[in-house]
């Protein structure tokens, strides 16, 4: 009685199946599987058999395998979940399948209720998980930047201290030698304590220069301006300037060009010098044995930088200090060097700013320093020629007036000028500028912008009101250097801002560089004067120039060969009118004396050779003219 | 015919379910119904004349394989492993997930299946998947049927 109770128990929720390798049911118990499914090819009815038949097949006697919780499609419609047994038995002496099916599906659906639960739950953790560390990664940013914040603004308060006791240091050396100076000394001992004061006072400037140009940088005011610029020049006048330092460390300073490396380039001259300096100057300062290398090359690929390598023997750099190189207020070496500790960072910047950088390079093996800077660069339309290194200096400059209110720089000015045969004059105001320029003509003018009572602009405006120097070049002193100022000196009609204090080799640099020779020698202010300002007669006279000039000088160059002299000299005295009008007085004495020495019946050997200089002259006075008579 | 069990295997909520449930109804839901145990599904695949059947058994997810019962990967003859692509849990630990697969299941061919594509952008998905430390080959999304057939369809050509 009881075995039938249990019978009819596990009929309800369980179901024994026995079948044969083909899918063929041998024997059924149970009611959980409907008979029809039970007829055919239990294979082909059940996908879970069909899985497993490989496994089936490889199962030895009494092997069993049980799978729990297959969810099951037992009657139509009904979804169930069951925990099966697969097992290899003996049925009726015969090796066979038994297929244990158990349903346990209200004790699933519960399970399923709590992984449900617990998988939801999971997963928005790992959602809230992801934010956390969203969140971590934030605050250890904030972190960092609050302490490079703090890093900075501790070493802003010690490089202050630092800074100040840096600008003593030269002050003093400045205050003593000058009273040394100022006592009656031997010549010999004169000139030496004049060097140290240069010296010192170049230090000092330059000192004072990082600082500016720092905060400049800093606060977005420096802009990168490439100008035709002399670079192996520039070059080795930087690499000139370490020599004596250089060999009192006995070490050796070298520079090496690549082939392909340009004599002239533009780029901005002055941040280049800067960039050299900075960091030649550490190699130097940092090497005490060995040599300082200078590689200067072109970027291998498409040659668009010029790439400048600056090799050390030093000590070279901590690997923990690499990666704060290039941060401003860093001091590289603890050993006794002393600097503002804004040099790389200024480099870093300047490179930046032209659109190239600057690496680091670690030694491969041993010690030592390596930078390596490119910079963008141009070649220059035109090639600037090399400056002689003889004096006197072939400018059309012969004559220059300078203004400023600072006597010792006006005579430091007037004493170099004349070392280069210049002819340069010197008055302290405004005022005093424009009563000379009343009677006098001079080549360029040099204006301090800020001069009491009348400043260098309003000396430039009330010049131009009184039409005094004219389409003549004008340079302007200022101590400062604000963009706007300069700008609105440069809408002027000034030539160039020199930022004082000014070297007077510098300004020999910019009368050689930044006047153009102007080939023509027109001379306007004769036609103004002439004409007495009058534009329509001006341009009328420019016309006559233009109209009948330059067919002139080609019947001119037909008889360049002498054999009609006098044919020459008649055409040289029809044409050298029009030389005097606009002001080409040297063209027109040449051609004066050329056509005496014609009339007189002889032909000067170097004949073409005269001819050619003037029609070159000429041919420069025509473009010249030809944008003269468009703006009138 | 040719018949091949095939197991999809990853952790909850990946999409498994959903990936079977494209591929042979064609159907998606936005509800997460958790799998427990296993169910299986079947389709007939033709590569190049050839009839294939996949036995295609969707099991429960769980955070570790260990936790599956090894009878359910028994006889496998390929693995599709399912992770997540929008959660970085599901792929952080898959070299050791298929690590385990490979000594349960030595020699058997394992798909890796980045699912949920269409909740990311281009971008995103490549950077994930340059995370993820073993080659992913395909990543699907159960949602549009992007690569879902092309999935099984891989699957199934391997076996012919
Ligand atoms: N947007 C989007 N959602 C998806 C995609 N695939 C799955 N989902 C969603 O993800 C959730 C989980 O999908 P399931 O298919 O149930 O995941 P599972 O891997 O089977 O999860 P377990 O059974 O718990 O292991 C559901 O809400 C789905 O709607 C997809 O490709 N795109
Ligand atoms: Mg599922």
């Amino acid at each position: 009685m009881l075995n039938d109770v249990k019978a009819n128990f596990l009929k309800a929720s369980a179901h024994f199946i026995v079948f044969d390798q083909d899918g063929h049911c041998l024997e059924s118990e149970g009611q959980l599987i409907s008979p029809n499914l039970l007829k055919g090819n239990l294979f082909e009815n059940f996908s879970f058999l069909e899985s497993n038949r490989e496994l089936l097949s490889l199962m030895m006697l009494h092997d069993s395998y049980s799978f729990p919780c297959m969810n099951v499609q037992l009657e139509q419609s009904k979804e169930a979940y069951c925990d099966f047994t697969l097992q290899k038995v003996l049925w009726q002496r015969q090796e066979a399948n038994l297929w244990m099916v158990h349903d346990q599906t209200e004790m699933y659906l519960r399970i399923m209720q709590l992984q449900q639960d617990r998988n939801e739950k999971a997963i928005s953790g790992e959602f809230f998980e992801m934010k956390q560390r969203a969140l971590n990664a934030e605050r250890d940013l904030l972190k960092f930047k609050n302490e490079e914040l703090k890093r900075q603004q501790e070493f802003k308060t010690q490089f202050y201290a630092r800074l100040s006791h840096e600008l003593r240091t030269p002050l003093h050396s400045i205050s003593g030698l000058s009273t040394l100076l100022s006592e009656k000394q031997k010549a010999h001992q004169q000139a030496k304590y004049l060097n140290a004061l240069q010296a010192t006072s170049r230090h000092l400037l330059s000192i004072v220069n990082n600082v500016i140009d720092f905060s400049r940088i800093e606060t977005g005011k420096m802009t990168w301006q490439a100008e035709p610029t002399a670079l192996k020049d520039l070059i080795e006048e930087v690499i000139a300037s370490f020599r004596y330092k250089a060999e009192e460390k006995r070490i050796e300073i070298k520079v090496t060009y690549a082939e392909d490396f340009p004599l002239t380039a533009q780029l901005d001259a002055t941040k280049l010098k800067q960039i050299l300096f900075n960091l030649i100057g550490n190699a130097v300062k940092f090497t005490d044995r060995g040599y300082v290398l200078l590689e200067a090359a072109l970027t291998d690929k498409d040659q668009e930088f010029i790439e400048l390598t600056v090799i050390d023997t030093g000590p070279g750099i901590a690997k923990e200090k690499e990666q704060d190189l290039f941060k401003p207020y860093v001091q590289l070496s603890n050993n006794g060097h002393v600097g503002s500790g804004l040099g790389l960072s200024i480099v870093k910047q300047l490179c930046d700013l032209s659109g190239g950088n600057i690496t680091y390079i670690r030694p491969e093996s041993g010690s030592g320093v390596t930078f390596r800077v490119t910079l963008p660069y141009l070649l220059p339309e035109k090639q600037i020629d090399k400056p002689s290194e003889e004096l006197p200096l072939e400018s059309h400059i012969q004559k220059m007036l300078i203004a400023d209110d600072d006597e010792i720089n006006c005579q430091v000015l007037v004493t170099y000028c004349k070392k280069y045969n210049i002819e340069a004059e010197a008055v302290s105001t405004g005022k005093q500028a424009i009563e000379k320029l009343m009677s006098n003509s001079y080549d360029l003018l040099i204006l301090d912008y800020y001069m009491p009572n009348m400043d260098g602009l309003e000396t430039l405006k009330a010049l131009k009101k009184k039409e005094l120097h004219q389409k003549k070049p004008v340079f302007m002193l200022t101590g400062s250097m604000s963009p706007t100022i300069k700008e609105e000196v440069l809408s002027a009609g000034v030539k160039k801002v020199i930022v004082k204090p000014i070297q007077p080799d510098a300004l020999i640099e910019l009368i050689r560089f930044d006047v153009p020779t102007d080939q023509s020698g027109i001379n306007l202010d004769y036609l103004y004067k002439i004409s007495d300002g009058n534009a329509l007669l001006i341009k009328e006279l420019i016309k006559k120039f233009l109209d009948t000039v330059p067919s002139d000088f080609a019947k001119i160059k037909q008889h360049q060969d002498g054999k009609d002299p006098f044919a020459l000299q008649k055409m040289l005295h029809k044409s050298k009118i029009n030389m005097k009008y606009v002001g080409m007085q040297g063209a027109f004495e040449k051609m004066e004396k050329l056509e005496e020495t014609l009339s007189s019946g002889n032909v000067p050997v170097n004949l073409k050779l005269q001819i050619s200089d003037l029609e070159k002259q000429v041919n420069a006075a025509v473009i010249k003219l030809k944008a003269e008579f468009k703006s009138l | 015919m040719l018949s091949k069990k095939v197991i999809l295997l990853g952790k909850y909520g990946v999409g498994k379910t959903s990936l079977i449930r494209q591929y042979v109804y064609q159907k998606f839901s936005e509800q997460y119904l958790t799998t427990i145990g296993v169910k299986i599904d079947k389709k007939e695949v033709q590569v190049q004349e050839k009839s294939v059947n996949l036995l295609i058994w969707d099991i429960a997810g769980e955070d570790s394989q260990t936790k599956v019962p090894p009878t359910y990967k028994l006889g496998a003859h390929a693995v599709v492993y399912v992770f997540d692509l929008t959660r970085p849990a599901t792929y952080e630990s898959i070299t050791k997930e298929l690590k385990q697969i490979s000594l349960e299941l030595p020699a058997i061919p394992v798909w890796l299946v980045g699912n949920k594509s269409d909740l990311l952008r281009n971008n995103e998905i490549d950077e994930i998947i340059a995370k993820v430390s073993t080659k992913v080959h395909f990543t699907t999304s159960a949602k549009t049927a992007d690569q879902v057939e092309d999935l099984f369809f891989k699957v199934a050509k391997h076996f012919v």
